[in-house]
Parts: structure tokens; sequence; C-alpha cells
């Protein structure tokens, strides 16, 4: 059977009874988003590859306490993150690094690969003057579809306090980037 | 009048954060952890075998202390108390470790068929 049609957690529960495949399968399906989500924490992508790991590694390590009556994704976007937190509290993160122009697009012109070079860094510069919790709210909402529940469940927090997080997160990424954001639109 | 923290996702914001977010080398990341948790798999393995081996140990070395008093106690004059301490001087792992006269085939002999 294709897993790409299997829900999150049947293959959990595949997980739990020893299928490391199965596993696998989520991994693939949930990598980027939970290494979008410990890059807008930690603002450095080798800091949030290495948080990622250790954080989906817990998860496979816990999943035979998954409930599967929950949504996955929370729970496994819970792990990551405290993955993450511990990485920062340990005080091993590197310093955040601007994006090059070959990282940023391969395979683009040199101006495009420029121009799109310069535009991530100015996105990921205002996501980083943001507070830690909105930075979180409002990538997980805006960028990663999360519903609000999901992101209070994920981050341990009010459903309000994610609403009003997000909010005034996206108020201010609005200034910082408002060209850009016409654009976009 | 609709709540400002009701409305939903914006599409703008999001295609921004998703991009200056997005990480590289997806299959490459898939593949390293397929072997992390391969490795994690393997390891907690050897934790489990390494769990049973450390009872099992002791538990052979109780019985083999246990077979050792016996014999000593089946070779002791009528009335004689064996101890430990006998028990494990006249075992044969020690009269084979000490290679003492009695080391030898009719140690491991005598301790396969006893007093028959």
């Amino acid at each position: 059977m294709r897993t790409s049609s299997v829900a999150d957690a049947e293959l959990a529960r595949r997980a739990a009874s020893g299928d490391g495949g199965a596993f696998g399968a989520l991994v693939d399906r949930h990598a980027p988003a939970v290494r979008r989500a410990a890059r807008a924490l930690l603002g450095n992508e080798h800091d949030a590859d290495d948080a990622a790991q250790d954080g989906l590694l817990a998860a496979w390590r816990a999943i035979d306490r998954y409930d599967p009556a929950r949504p996955f994704r929370p729970w496994l976007m819970r792990i990551v993150l405290n993955a993450a937190r511990d990485l920062q509290r340990r005080g091993i993160v590197r310093r955040a690094e601007p994006i090059s122009p070959a990282e940023a697009a391969p395979g683009m012109s040199p101006e495009r690969e420029t121009d799109r070079a310069l535009i991530r860094d100015k996105v990921a510069r205002a996501l980083a003057r943001l507070p830690e919790r909105q930075r979180l709210a409002v990538t997980m909402f805006d960028a990663e579809g999360f519903a609000h529940a999901e992101i209070a469940d994920a981050l341990g927090i009010p459903e309000g306090t994610v609403r009003s997080d997000v909010f005034h997160a996206r108020r201010a990424l609005r200034e910082a980037l408002g060209s850009l954001l016409e654009e976009t639109r | 009048m609709t709540s400002p923290f009701n409305s939903g996702p914006d599409e703008a914001v999001g295609r921004l954060l998703r991009d200056a977010l997005e990480p590289a080398h997806h299959a490459a990341f898939v593949t390293r952890m397929a072997a992390a948790v391969r490795a994690e798999a393997r390891e907690t393995t050897w934790d489990i075998l390494a769990g049973w081996a450390r009872p099992g140990v002791a538990a052979a070395a109780a019985i083999a202390l246990t077979l050792a008093m016996w014999l000593a106690q089946s070779r002791a004059p009528e009335g004689a108390v064996v101890t430990i301490a006998d028990a494990v001087e006249s075992s044969v792992p020690t009269l084979l470790l000490s290679g003492g006269a009695d080391a030898g085939t009719d140690a491991v002999l005598a301790a396969m068929v006893g007093d028959r």
C-alpha cells in the first residue's frame, strides 16, 4: 500500500509496532514543516536541522505514547520545538547567517538568485525581530496551516493567546515587509 | 464585524515565510533520519540484550556456587560443615584455574558424574 494515502494515525500505529518504514513515511511527510518551525525558532538552518533530527528521534522513541485519537502534527511539532528549545538552552546554537544566493535558489539566473536571496534575508530579519512565541504562532498559522487550537496544543498556551500572537506578528511583518507583501498578493 | 483575531491564514505572509524558511535537501534529510532511526533500533536491541545478560551472569554464578557447595558437601566426611569458602576452593573452576594437582580431566569428570 502506498504510504502517501495512509493517515498519520495509522502510520504512527505501525511505527509503534516497530515499523521503521512507517515512521520514515511520517518523517517524509512532516519534515519540511518541522524544519521550518525549528528554523523560525532558532534562526539558523543547521541548528534547525540538528533540532529537527533530535526531535524526530525523540518522537520515534515515544511513538508508542502517541494517542491516535488526537492529531499527529501538533504532537510531533511539540516534541521538535522542545528539542529546539533544549538546544537553545544549552547555548550551542550558531549565529544566524544571511542566506546565500546559491542556497536560495539553485538553477536560477544570478540576478534572480540575488533578488530572491535578498527577499528571503529581509523576511528572515523581520521574523527574527518578533518575540519567539509570535514567530512560532505566525509561522505555524500562516505558513503551515495549523489551526489555532493545534498551535495552542503544540506550544502549551491558551488558544486566545495564539490568536493574539498571530495578529500582532502579522501586523509587525506587514509593517516591515509592506511593499514585498503587495508584490506577492 | 469580524474580529481581527478570528481571520484565516494570510496567504501572502505564509508564502513569504515558507520561502524564507525553506529547508534545503529534503531527500538527504529524510535519508539521514532513516539511518538514525535504524541505528537507534539496533542500539535498543543491544541495550535489551545487555539488560538480559547482567541478571543472566548473576544467575549462572549463583547456580555454579550452589553446585559447588553441593559437590563439596557430598565429598565431605559425615557431619562436617561446608562453608562457601570451602566450596569455592574445591570447585572445579577453581581447581582448573589454579592448575593444582587435582586439576584435569578427573576433576571435570568427577563434577559431571558426582559420586556415581
